[in-house]
């Protein structure tokens, strides 16, 4: 080869080895496996780690995995090997699968005074924000919007949507949950009929917002949350979401503690952080959810009040475990033609 | 012979070892490291579980892979060949360019590619508001099969032009001089000259377009609309990262390698060559240019490919150009990401070099040294690295390895590691030919002389070879660099690559951001194209 | 005969200028060294390449005015006459139909052609199948069947070994005399063509160095 490609590749190697990940520090490192967009610069994460490191004299290292349900499929592969201290983000649909991996430990903290609709019992995961799903759309381009669920399902000249599948996005996975709690056997029958409007079930959430925003469809499975972004950081009102008579299901995100953590006590003083203001502060402008306690300066200026309890639909976690392959696969059989 | 002269036989030993090394030692080394995977995977999983792969739900997927890839072969064909043809015939300026950047819409990331095309053929998109003009609307058509044959036919017609194209242009300047020479009129020189060579190539051409829709994924996940629409590959993908059912994703695994290799098989019953991509171009201008008939039909050809291809592209060209999308610009991230990129494309290009290279080594040698059924192996060996899945290997190879290795160290290794294997049949597709030409052309006199190994590919091998290696390297390099499916498993904050970063930047609903993240992405893609093209092919050429 | 007045080509690396004349019905041999500028002049004359000065006249009608395929003449190269997928007979056809809807008619003058340069019986053969002796005979008969006046040959026999080339220049020059032709041929051996050409002109760095009688 010529010398100019050789002298080519090497610097282009010299430029790879730059970029290489920052070498360990002396401070003990608390390392949080959680979901990329939590990490990222425009996201909770920078704050968080600056509050947590500030009073922890440690180093935070974020892991950003591309999904919820990603961290535990990780955490999975890596079995007892793991160099997480921390799982942030695990969707609560997927608690008792978590539960009965045995990776976790218990977070020994208390969860009796939180402001969490419903109240909080489980020993392992500890809730850390939660939202609520609805259908978000263009209050412009969509004049009447659906009032319930049943009238989004039975109205066949009804808006179209766009909505996630159930298999790998945790929104997608509510709407499955949220049929089946409003038609309980007949949602096999409601999806075929809802079927025909369903312009597109993305791999994940950013894929169907996406799309919703270009113009794809009349509305998008998303949280009573989006419509503050758009207000609150791109001053555009335009958004709002649907309010359905049935009710919304509910989100909660959650956090636990590996029984293999490397830090064990680093970790606990971590899930004590997580329930104060010092985390939760940051939740509702940085992840558009709402926080599980209440910080002392409440909601920002514009961000919608959580729903009333009546406007929430319970449902049980372990329930979902136990039926969501069969749910599933009744979610495949009425959609595919 | 001379006397004092060494015997032949002796240096014939010693050739013979250094062509079986190459392609041997990569061949073990693929399946060293699938069988690595799959007892990685099994071992997390407990064991191979009951599966059965004549579930309703798994024919159906099947079926509907076959049929999206089989259209999506005879679409891209179909317009890929004409385009070859008005290529062929026509010089204008910027023609050299048009052709560069053909190959170049091969690799861009699927990511990108499909957010131009919707913006095209979306509800909202130009299509319907131009329809929408006239009092039409076209309705929602993208998202099932439409969307993905559309998708499929921007990726792959290109690429099968530049193909034909070449092998078209490989015709001796003799052959042209003759058409002239005898008066054949353009209809005669399509059915005499042309259509044998198209004829010829197709099967190739259509093999590689079939195996590559077959195993689509991230256009059939993002335009199939749902489960009605998927292929195994995604079925897969579901199994391994969400339903974290790992003998399903085994299982269905297997089933598609045993599935594309059989219609591999297949089609090398035609008696396919791999489609030659480094032949000479013939100086004389062929005598059809000037014919009416030909001029009308080559610009029929150009309106409709222009028609087909240009509109998703300048979607994404006019997506990525907004000022509150510059602002990415600024961003350290996109240093971080462009870094990681190159962190990950670089040595990904190298290793599919490497392996695909040694293959394709060892498979002219075999076809030198008179064992032709023997240089079925290393092409076998390609083509099962181009079906098989990347995240079973990912996933698996991360499992087995978890144990001994830190776990975030071993996503900077296996990333570049798996996209290189997924590049290097494209590598072995372009360089295969090139070495057997090299070789029909002067085996003799190499081994007469005793030039073996080392010294054949510097002295004599390489000035032929060096444009298709040129653009082997530069097709798995870009490649990696476009990559999601991979990073998606091990990408974290820390290990981004800019696909990465589009995709994180759109989970925060920063889309203008995204859109200039993915025009950077393409540009780096276009400059790491023409920087290895030209570096290590040497003089320019169409 | 064929004359040669001030042809000239200028390009940005090279230019060439020929002044010349083959007698008419006579054997005339190019030569000179390789890249002398032989092949350029035959392109020229056939109309693959378009002079920037200059006249080419044949039996007194100029030629620059027509197409490749009117002008009086045929070409043979020195390989790649013969395309691969097409049968000696086929290829043969060309020459009387470039797209090759023979009548039964032109299928015996094919026939007739093979058998005049004793490829007989191999009509049905590919080129691939046949020796480079045999494929330049084939060539030849094509240009024969045009029934064209003027031959021209660009170093026909070089890929050939000795007795094959004497032959074949033996073959070339009995068939010159049977129909009359007029036959340019380019040769890197002159030693070959004695006794064969009539007429030699030596070509060096683009022009006519000598000639010869």
């Amino acid at each position: 080869m010529r010398k100019t490609t050789l002298a080519g590749l090497a610097a282009a190697m010299l430029l790879a080895a730059a970029g290489a990940p920052a070498l360990a520090q002396d401070r003990p490192v608390l390392t949080v496996y959680t979901y990329d967009s939590f990490t990222a610069d425009w996201g909770p994460g920078p704050a968080i780690e600056q509050a947590f490191e500030a009073q922890c004299a440690c180093d935070l290292v974020w892991v950003g995995l591309d999904s919820s349900v990603g961290i535990l499929t990780r955490l999975k592969l890596e079995g007892p090997a793991a160099k997480a201290d921390i799982a942030l983000g695990l969707d609560h649909f997927w608690s008792t699968e978590g539960a009965r991996t045995g990776l976790f430990a218990t977070h020994g903290q208390d969860t009796t005074s939180l402001d969490l609709p419903g109240g909080w019992q489980d020993a392992i995961f500890l809730p850390v924000d939660y939202g609520f799903f609805a259908f978000v759309y263009n209050k412009e381009t969509l004049a009447n919007p659906p009032a319930s669920l049943t009238a989004l399902v039975k109205d066949a000249k009804g808006p179209s949507v766009v909505i996630q599948d159930p298999r790998s996005s945790t929104p997608g996975m509510g709407l499955l949950v949220w049929m089946r709690s409003v038609f309980g056997e007949g949602a096999e029958a409601a999806w075929k009929t809802l079927s025909p409007r369903i312009v597109s079930a993305t791999k994940d959430w950013s894929e169907a917002y996406g799309l919703f925003l270009e113009g794809e469809a009349d509305m998008v499975l998303s949280y009573t949350t989006s419509p503050a972004y758009h207000r609150l950081a791109e001053k555009d009102g335009r958004f709002a979401a649907a309010r359905f008579a049935e009710g919304h299901v509910m989100q909660i995100e959650t956090a636990a503690k590996l029984k293999a953590a490397p830090n064990p006590e680093l970790a606990d003083r971590f899930l004590a952080f997580l329930l104060t203001d010092g985390f939760q502060d940051k939740i509702a402008t940085g992840n558009w959810m709402y926080p599980v306690k209440l910080p002392a300066t409440g909601l920002p200026e514009g961000f919608d009040a959580p729903l009333p309890a009546d406007a929430v639909r319970a449902v049980d976690p372990a329930r979902i475990d136990a039926a969501r392959k069969g749910w599933t696969e009744e979610w495949l059989r009425a959609l595919a033609r | 012979m001379a006397a004092g002269a060494r015997p032949v036989s002796m240096g014939w030993r010693r050739w013979g070892i250094a062509g079986w090394l190459p392609g041997g030692a990569a061949a073990l080394a693929l399946v060293a490291l699938y069988a690595l995977a799959v007892a990685g995977l099994l071992g997390v999983a407990g064991g191979p579980g009951g599966f059965d792969p004549f579930d309703p739900y798994v024919l159906s997927i099947l079926r509907f892979s076959l049929i999206q890839a089989g259209l999506s072969t005879l679409l891209s064909l179909a317009l890929g060949a004409p385009l070859a043809l008005a290529l062929a015939r026509r010089q204008f300026p910027g023609r050299d360019g048009l052709i560069k950047a053909m190959a170049i819409g091969f690799v861009t990331p699927v990511i990108v590619a499909v957010l131009g095309i919707v913006a095209v053929h979306g509800r909202a998109g130009w299509l319907n508001q131009g329809l929408g003009l006239i009092g039409l609307d076209g309705g929602t058509y993208l998202y099932g099969l439409p969307g993905i044959l559309i998708a499929h036919v921007f990726f792959n017609a290109p690429l099968a032009a530049r193909i034909f194209l070449q092998t078209l242009q490989a015709q001796p300047a003799a052959h042209w001089r003759l058409a002239a020479g005898l008066g054949m009129p353009p209809g005669a020189i399509f059915r005499l000259i042309d259509w044998p060579v198209l004829r010829r190539e197709a099967p190739g051409i259509a093999a590689l377009i079939f195996l590559l829709c077959f195993t689509s994924f991230a256009t059939v996940l993002t335009l199939g609309g749902g489960p009605a629409a998927q292929t195994l590959e995604v079925a897969i993908y579901q199994a391994l990262a969400f339903e974290l059912d790992f003998q399903r994703a085994l299982a269905l695994s297997a089933v598609q390698i045993a599935l594309c290799l059989l219609l591999t098989l297949g089609l090398s019953a035609f008696g396919t060559r791999p489609a030659e991509i480094d032949a000479p171009v013939a100086e004389i201008a062929r005598p059809d240019r000037a014919a009416p008939a030909t001029r009308l039909l080559d610009g029929v050809v150009f309106l409709i490919a222009a028609v087909i291809l240009l509109p998703p592209a300048l979607a994404i060209l006019l997506r990525g150009l907004s000022l509150q999308g510059f602002s990415i610009l600024a961003d350290p991230n996109l240093l971080r990401a462009t870094l990681g990129s190159l962190q990950v494309a670089i040595p990904a290009g190298l290793i599919a070099l490497l392996i695909g290279f040694g293959l394709a080594w060892t498979a002219r040698h075999a076809r030198l040294s008179g064992h032709p059924h023997l240089a079925r192996l290393p092409a076998l060996i390609a083509s099962i690295a181009l079906v098989a899945p990347p995240f079973v290997l990912a996933a698996g190879l991360f499992a087995a390895l978890v144990g001994k290795a830190n776990p975030l160290a071993l996503g900077p290794v296996l990333v570049p590691l798996v996209n290189g294997i997924m590049a290097a049949p494209f590598v072995f597709r372009l360089v295969g030919p090139a070495l057997d030409r090299a070789g029909e052309r002067h085996d003799r006199l190499c081994r007469g002389l005793g030039i073996r190994g080392l010294a054949r590919l510097i002295w004599i091998d390489w000035p032929a070879i060096r444009r298709a290696v040129g653009m082997g390297l530069a097709i798995a390099t870009a490649f990696s660099l476009g990559d999601f499916g991979v990073i998606a498993l091990f990408g974290g904050q820390d290990f981004t690559t800019l696909p990465h970063l589009v995709y994180r930047l759109m989970g925060s609903y920063r889309l203008a951001e995204a859109g200039s993240t993915a025009l950077v992405l393409l540009l780096l893609i276009g400059l790491l194209f023409w920087l290895l093209e030209t570096l290590i092919a040497g003089r320019r050429h169409a | 005969m064929l004359e040669i007045i001030g042809l000239r080509l200028e390009r940005p690396d090279f230019s060439v200028q020929y002044d010349m004349i083959a007698p008419d019905g006579g054997f005339t041999a190019l030569v000179g060294p390789s890249g002398g500028g032989k092949s350029t002049l035959i392109d020229l004359i056939a109309g693959f390449l378009a002079p920037s000065a200059g006249r080419i006249r044949f039996r007194g009608q100029d030629m620059l005015p027509l197409a490749p395929a009117d002008r009086p003449l045929s070409v043979v190269f020195q390989e790649h006459n013969l395309f691969p997928h097409l049968t000696l007979a086929q290829n043969l056809g060309l020459g009387l139909d470039p797209a090759l809807r023979l009548s039964a008619e032109q299928r015996r003058v094919v026939e007739d052609g093979l058998q005049r340069v004793g490829l007989d019986g191999l009509g049905a053969r590919l080129p691939e199948e046949v020796s480079g002796g045999q494929r330049q005979r084939a060539a030849l008969a094509r240009a024969l069947i045009r029934r064209r006046p003027l031959l021209l040959l660009d170093e026909p026999v070089s890929a050939l070994d000795q007795a094959m080339r004497r032959d074949m220049l033996g073959l070339i020059d009995q068939l010159r005399r049977e129909e009359g032709l007029t036959v340019l041929c380019s040769i890197h051996t002159p030693d070959d063509a004695i006794g064969i050409a009539d007429h030699q002109v030596e070509i060096r760095e683009g022009r006519v160095f000598s000639t010869k009688s």
